[in-house]
């Protein structure tokens, strides 16, 4: 993310200088052998999802747009497109996913707003306490995601609770809206 | 993958390390990495579904027809920054057009981006005294002026020699871009010595090592 569309905090924190002593120590330090490989599968993906220079430059001018359509209608309060929306959603449920392999199933709760994405996660690695609360956070459109979360996490025992009507969700959640992603 | 991150951090300082370092570089000192990593990992994901991606706003700046421009000018001119390592096959983003040209091509270069209403912010002679200007019209074309420009440890860069080592890429028929060689390309980035020019130099290393360079 450019600093174009970090906060001013980060924004300077890009665009500051190094001392001289951290720019030695920081070259000093060259690229490991795993790190060196990271950089060539990054670079051989690269290359093979785009191969020409036109579709790499191409790529990294769409994203940028992508960026800057999404700062932009956050920035001015504007509701974001429902592709965005989707796309979010998405994509958090993929990152936990990775992070979680005791996902079972990820459920979009769709605000018709479009101003929160609410996941549903039933997770293998939840506890059951029959008490689920959502966890909430703020949207984040410096680090290039435009929308506030809320993750409730259940397990499958809770799930099952919840599809038989034996256990209620929190305020403000409905299972009528609950879409699988 | 960002949002993951940001999600997590409340819970998990390990997890949030991976975000924030990006931006502050103090966890790692390769940020450029996790970011890249994240990504490839993001795109990969969607590689199914790029139709749902696009909500690319319409816009007057057509990129090719700015990079026809600057193969045709006949200005020396080199694509530096991220756009070049982009260009290189890099993996990373950037909103600006980073340009250096031949002090005596100011000239070449301003009259060839006119069909674009690309604009200098400053006229050749004073450009000349400033080393840098730039051509803007929504987009931003940030443009070095200068001999040779050196880091802030000593290392000198000329333009002609950067120039005279220069790699053409094609990126469309009839469009050739010049980008400097990999090694200067790493002493341009010694310039500002900003933390991410020390996260794009290991990324350019590792180019470099790659091609067996």
């Amino acid at each position: 993310m450019p600093r174009e569309f970090a906060s001013p905090e980060l924004g300077n924190l890009i665009a500051a200088r190094l001392a001289p002593e951290e720019i030695d120590r920081r070259l000093r330090a060259p690229l490991n052998e795993a790190e060196m490989n990271d950089v060539a599968d990054l670079v051989r993906w690269f290359c093979r999802r785009y191969p020409t220079v036109k579709d790499r430059l191409d790529y990294a001018r769409r994203k940028m747009q992508q960026y800057q359509s999404e700062a932009r209608a956050s920035s001015t309060g504007l509701p974001l497109s429902a592709e965005a929306y989707e796309e979010s959603a998405r994509r958090l449920a993929k990152a936990h996913r990775v992070t979680d392999p005791g996902i079972v199933h990820v459920l979009l709760d769709r605000d018709p707003n479009r101003e929160e994405i609410r996941l549903v996660e039933v997770t293998r690695s939840a506890p059951t306490t029959m008490d689920p609360l959502p966890i909430r956070f703020f949207a984040r459109p410096d680090l290039g995601f435009s929308f506030a979360s809320a993750v409730l996490l259940l397990s499958p025992d809770e799930w099952a609770a919840v599809e038989t009507g034996q256990l209620e969700l929190p305020g403000g959640w409905s299972k009528s809206r609950f879409e699988l992603l | 993958m960002f949002a993951l991150c940001v999600a997590r951090s409340t819970t998990s300082s390990s997890q949030c390390g991976n975000t924030s370092e990006t931006f502050t570089g103090k966890c790692s000192p390769k940020p450029t990495l996790v970011l890249a990593r994240a990504i490839a990992a993001e795109e990969e994901g969607a590689a199914g579904r790029r139709g749902t991606l696009c909500f690319v706003e319409a816009e007057v700046f057509d990129e090719g027809d700015f990079f026809a421009a600057l193969a045709s000018g006949g200005a020396r001119v080199l694509l530096i920054g991220r756009r070049a390592m982009i260009a290189l096959g890099l993996p990373v983003l950037t909103a600006d057009y980073d340009l250096w040209v031949h002090i005596d091509d100011i000239e070449r270069l301003n009259q060839a981006v006119v069909p674009l209403d690309l604009v200098p912010n400053f006229p050749p002679n004073i450009a000349r005294q400033r080393g840098r200007y730039v051509l803007e019209n929504g987009e931003h074309v940030d443009v070095l002026v200068a001999r040779s420009r050196s880091s802030p440890d000593g290392v000198r860069l000329s333009f002609e020699d950067a120039w005279a080592r220069r790699q053409e890429l094609s990126r469309s028929a009839g469009t050739t871009l010049s980008v400097p060689a990999l090694d200067d390309l790493i002493l341009t980035k010694r310039w500002a010595m900003r933390d991410k020019d020390i996260a794009d130099i290991h990324l350019i290393e590792g180019l470099k090592r790659l091609r067996g360079e």
